[in-house]
């Protein structure tokens, strides 16, 4: 009888240990959930950061969603003249190329190296023009998923 | 005898719980969650969308009075009306927003590469009432009613303008 229950005392003990390892490895592994890896797509998700940062940025943009066309020329022809400059913004330092245009009813903008890659996808984000009279203009900014 | 057995399953059911956790850990540590075009474009990219074209158009000015879209709306607002009177420089303009708000969704989302589905309109949670300010796609709230309840990607931007009253805009794919 003593020994039956010490042996169930043992089996109780072995369970408390096996919960306890239970919940400190589902409090591990609860905190790996935090830990997010880009592993696929990472272009798609790249165009989307660097198309955000071209519509703040100061050689482009009045202020968020708004660009300015004295702006917009004066970058044209800057990335005209800097064929070498993977992105064409005067502001903007980027490892990768980039392929961007701000498009508007009658007037298209471009910007980056002169030739684009074969087979390429668009991604669209909805902008403004600002006129030097200070008219606001419909437009799009479009960058080249390479 | 009979503690020995007891004993042996208790160790038996030890070894394979933290073998099943183990595994599990080291499945996770070495697989990080991928990020998928389908995550990036409908959780990322298209609410982005909706919001630039929320924030561009609300910064649209009228070229013949001035009056950015952005103070007209709160004019509409308080007015309840989609075509609300504005005093400004000693005149009175009555500014159309749907004329307006048309014009840059005829733009922005009919372009060739983007056409989506657009939808502009005023919500009154109160009264539960939508007026409609610009739209490409007829009946746009049967549309997206259906889309949302289908599970597509439906991108929603809002500019609260009073207690349960927004100004919203709906794109789709």
């Amino acid at each position: 009888m003593k020994g039956q229950l010490a042996t169930t005392e043992f089996v109780i003990k072995i369970m408390m240990i096996t919960l306890t390892c239970v919940v400190i490895i589902a409090s591990l592994l609860s905190l790996l959930q935090f830990k997010v890896t880009i592993k696929t797509i990472t272009s798609t998700r790249n165009a989307i950061d660097f198309s955000e940062a071209i519509l703040f940025s100061p050689c482009l943009a009045e202020k968020h969603g708004m660009l300015n066309k004295t702006k917009l020329d004066a970058q044209q022809t800057y990335s005209e003249n800097h064929k070498d400059d993977k992105d064409g913004f005067e502001c903007l330092e980027i490892d990768e190329k980039l392929y961007t245009q701000v498009l508007n009813e009658t007037h298209r903008w471009r910007f980056g190296p002169y030739y684009y890659p074969p087979g390429n996808k668009y991604m669209y984000f909805p902008t403004l023009i600002v006129t030097e009279k200070g008219n606001t203009l419909p437009a799009l900014f479009r960058i080249v998923i390479t | 005898m009979r503690g020995f057995i007891l004993s042996f399953i208790a160790l038996i059911f030890v070894m394979v719980t933290c073998t099943i956790f183990i595994v599990i850990f080291l499945i996770l540590s070495y697989t990080p969650a991928k990020i998928t075009k389908e995550l990036v474009v409908n959780v990322v990219y298209e609410p982005i969308f909706a919001q630039n074209m929320l924030v561009s158009l609300l910064n649209m000015r009228n070229e013949t009075s001035g009056i950015t879209f952005a103070d007209a709306v709160v004019y509409a607002a308080y007015q309840n009306n989609v075509t609300p009177k504005i005093f400004r420089n000693g005149k009175i303009y009555r500014f159309d927003l749907s004329h307006d708000a048309q014009k840059y969704v005829d733009y922005v989302c009919e372009y060739l590469g983007v056409k989506k589905k657009c939808w502009i309109f005023i919500y009154d949670g109160t009264s539960r009432s939508i007026v409609t300010i610009a739209k490409n796609i007829d009946n746009p709230e049967k549309e997206f009613e259906r889309s949302q309840k289908e599970g597509e990607a439906v991108s929603r931007a809002s500019l609260p303008l009073g207690f349960d009253r927004w100004f919203v805009i709906y794109t789709r794919e």
